[in-house]
């Protein structure tokens, strides 16, 4: 392919992921819901002019890893750990996970699947109770502290899904070695050198703070990729470096932010679109998308009820319908599926549009459910 | 107006709490000594119902005598309509105030004043002929009030030390237990000596509380007991015991001790009962930060006040930018007050390891993002003392 048609490719996605937003905006639907969209679209379903190149492979996947870093760095520890539903939430998640699996076991399908079913998309829950402004009440803060510990889980479980050997699952566990190590020494270096620290934090144009971030991602990223376990894991391990050393600090993070879903994150969802094939999916497809969203539904709802004696029947089973909603990490599960050879090409259109359809009715259904006008705790 | 019935040392720590008082003291002797020391006094026996009549109905009455003479005063007072507050001698025997249906019952001085405050509150005093002439600094407002606003000819002017009152003037107050920690925070200090306290950290001990013109008592640890005089009797007590009765004794402000290693259970059993000096040996207290890492700042705040009182500036870091609606409280004091604009652990960290002779921090630490291990090194370090509230 020739260099200009590559910058085409790289302008059309560039000018897709400029219009998204605003489009999404108006029509009140996540921006992702959009970009994969626009990506099938302009993709090989359609209009076929989103050429694959070099360029646009490697944004694409530090779009991915640039997802799974910011995915890491969203994992807020301190209200987990200072949840007094913690041990509720794992034994939720627990069940969420083992009915997952006896469905994938049942249905014939592999493991992979029932990971993603029990993954849940954080910003979409989190930006729902916002809506509703019962995101500081105690059920809003239970629905954030599930999502969380099923999005870190699931993340986790998704990399180590991958591995294969034991060579590979002693190097997994090699890197969160290097991972404790990197946050004992995080913190020694913030109380012996906390001027030079403090830089990460200002607004220096030698923007030393994303200099550092990215290069703690990347770090673990090659250590990854040098130890053979999946990239993703070494992005999303770097991420919880940072929030659980640093514990916040808005402008970094709102740099690092501007950088991931400003330019390389929508690129990796345009272009994973783009490379979806909605024919390929078939009528098989839209039975597989169906059964998936009533399985979804089902895996969220039932260990949910746990929740009835603090809340009632009619929240705890709004809050499974909520659960339920998949997003970005769904979409990242794909694309690593799908190059693993663990799902196929039709699958991986299927479980896609399976999660623009759960983005979009899970929510609702939640909105629909969820009382209102009852008191706001039993 | 409070009409206060009660005798020597008790009347005249209520009184010094209270913004309009006067005591009705049967004991001349005490009387005399009170009303030496500038409070308005009565030596009158106010079981007379004559002497209660002399008063506004409207007035608030505190019982603090003996449980036999008050519960006899209050059978008078509820008679002519009075609204009593009583403290009683003897917890054990209230139901005697009970059976007279006086429903305030406090059993100490302090439950006694945040029962009639309700923690803040705002009331106003008319300035008569008599503090004509004279500045806001010479008014004596009591030590759990402070003077908020003046308005004067439909006009709010906003107070300030060498303000001249004129007669007709109205006072804005406000008390409350806060406004008492502002002024005069600590009466009693007690020193949990250790045997590897050193002579510097002792002097330390004392410099406060001189500082604060208080008392300071000590406690020495012998083993795993401390040797102390409590209630009039020698004894040998652990610290949960030491603790529990100082409690219960209600003399006590401020526990100045030294932490060698980090002990969460110790610090939060002294903390949450009383603010907690860890000493560190400094001579004087010429750099002071208040690091504001708790999501209820008062107490900070009003110890960073206190602080700056007796003291001098004092630096106070907001860790969360929510906090700045707290702003207000520092208006009086000499405060230089900043707010944390990047990360507020690392902000913090920078700070304190700026050099500083005291930090006053919060061991509730659930504002700002200061990690518990850092925290930790934050009062253990040997160059700063800490003051520790809950």
């Amino acid at each position: 392919m020739s260099e200009a048609e590559q910058f085409t490719t790289i302008a059309l996605i560039s000018v897709i992921a400029f219009i998204s937003p605003i489009i999404a905006e108006k029509i009140r639907v996540p921006a992702v819901v959009l970009e994969i969209t626009l990506g099938m679209v302009f993709g090989v379903s359609f209009l076929n002019v989103i050429y694959s190149s070099g360029w646009l492979s490697f944004l694409s996947l530090f779009g991915l890893i640039f997802l799974m870093f910011l995915a890491g760095l969203e994992i807020d520890a301190e209200t987990v750990l200072r949840s007094g539903h913690l041990k509720k939430v794992v034994v939720f998640f627990a069940l969420s996970l083992s009915l997952s699996a006896a469905f994938t076991i049942l249905a014939g399908l592999s493991l992979f699947y029932a990971i993603i079913l029990t993954n849940v998309a954080v910003g979409v829950v989190v930006s729902v109770l916002r809506e509703i402004g019962i995101e500081k009440e105690d059920f809003g803060q239970l629905n954030i502290v599930a999502a969380l510990v099923s999005d870190f889980s699931t993340m986790f479980l998704l990399s180590i899904y991958f591995l294969t050997g034991y060579l590979q699952i002693a190097f997994a566990f090699a890197i969160i070695l290097v991972f404790l190590a990197a946050y004992r020494f995080g913190k020694l270096v913030i109380w012996y050198f906390p001027e030079f620290i403090s830089k990460w934090f200002s607004d220096e144009p030698s923007e030393i703070g994303v200099r550092g971030s990215l290069a703690i991602m990347i770090l673990f990223v090659g250590l990854s990729s040098f130890l053979g376990v999946e990239a993703i894991l070494g992005a999303f391990l770097a991420g919880v470096l940072l929030s659980i050393t640093f514990r916040g600090g808005k402008k970094l993070y709102d740099k690092l932010y501007g950088m991931g879903f400003g330019f390389f994150i929508p690129i990796f969802f345009i272009k994973t679109g783009s490379e979806l094939n909605i024919a390929q999916a078939g009528v098989v497809g839209l039975g597989l998308i169906l059964l998936l969203l009533a399985v979804s539904f089902v895996v969220k709802a039932i260990p949910s009820l746990i929740f009835v004696p603090n809340f009632g029947l009619r929240r705890a089973v709004s809050m499974g319908f909520l659960q339920s909603t998949k997003l970005s990490l769904t979409i990242a599960g794909v694309a690593i599926g799908v190059t693993s050879g663990v799902i196929s090409e039709p699958e991986a259109a299927a479980l896609v549009t399976f999660t623009i359809v759960s983005c979009l009715l899970s929510p609702t259904l939640f909105r629909l459910l969820y009382p209102r006008y009852l008191p706001k705790t039993r | 107006m409070y009409i206060l019935i009660s005798t020597g040392d008790k009347a005249a720590r209520i009184a010094s709490k209270l913004p309009d008082c006067i005591i009705v003291d049967r004991n001349p002797d005490s009387a005399k000594k009170l009303a030496e020391k500038g409070f308005e006094v009565l030596n009158e026996d106010a079981s007379n119902p004559e002497v209660l009549a002399r008063f506004d109905t409207e007035s608030k009455m505190i019982l603090a005598d003996e449980d036999e003479f008050n519960v006899k005063v209050a059978k008078v007072a509820k008679l002519l309509g009075f609204e009593v507050f009583a403290v009683a001698e003897n917890e054990e025997r209230c139901w005697i105030y009970e059976s007279e249906g006086i429903s305030k019952i406090c059993g100490s001085v302090e439950s006694l004043i945040s029962t009639i405050f309700e923690k803040n509150r705002y009331f106003e005093i008319k300035v008569g002929e008599e503090m004509d002439g004279m500045t806001l600094k010479e008014y004596d407002a009591g030590e759990d009030c402070m003077v908020i606003s003046v308005f004067r000819d439909g006009k709010v002017l906003q107070p300030f030390p060498e303000l001249e009152l004129k007669a007709g003037d109205t006072l804005g107050l406000v008390c409350g237990e806060h406004v008492r920690l502002t002024k005069n925070p600590f009466d009693n200090i007690l020193l949990l000596k250790s045997e590897e306290m050193s002579e510097r950290e002792i002097r330390e001990a004392k410099m406060v509380a001189e500082r604060f013109e208080a008392s300071l008592i000590v406690f020495e640890k012998v083993g795993d007991a401390y040797a102390c005089v409590l209630e009039g009797r020698s004894d040998s007590v652990s610290l949960e015991e030491a603790v529990k009765i100082l409690k219960k004794s209600d003399e006590f402000d401020l526990i100045a001790t030294t932490l060698k290693e980090k002990n969460e259970d110790v610090l939060k059993l002294l903390v949450s009962n009383f603010p907690t000096l860890v000493l560190s040996g400094r001579g004087d207290y010429r750099k002071i930060l208040a690091l504001v890492n708790n999501s209820n700042p008062d107490s900070i705040i009003n110890i960073a006040k206190a602080f700056s009182r007796f003291f001098g500036r004092v630096k106070v870091l907001l860790l969360d930018e929510e906090q700045i609606k707290h702003f207000s409280k520092f208006t009086e004091t000499d405060l230089e007050v900043e707010v944390s604009t990047g990360n507020p652990m690392v902000d913090a960290v920078r700070e304190f390891k700026s050099g500083y002779d005291l930090a006053i921090l919060s061991l509730t630490n659930d504002a700002g993002n200061i990690d518990r291990d850092i925290l930790w090194k934050i009062i253990l370090d040997k160059e700063t003392s800490v003051l520790v509230v809950e």
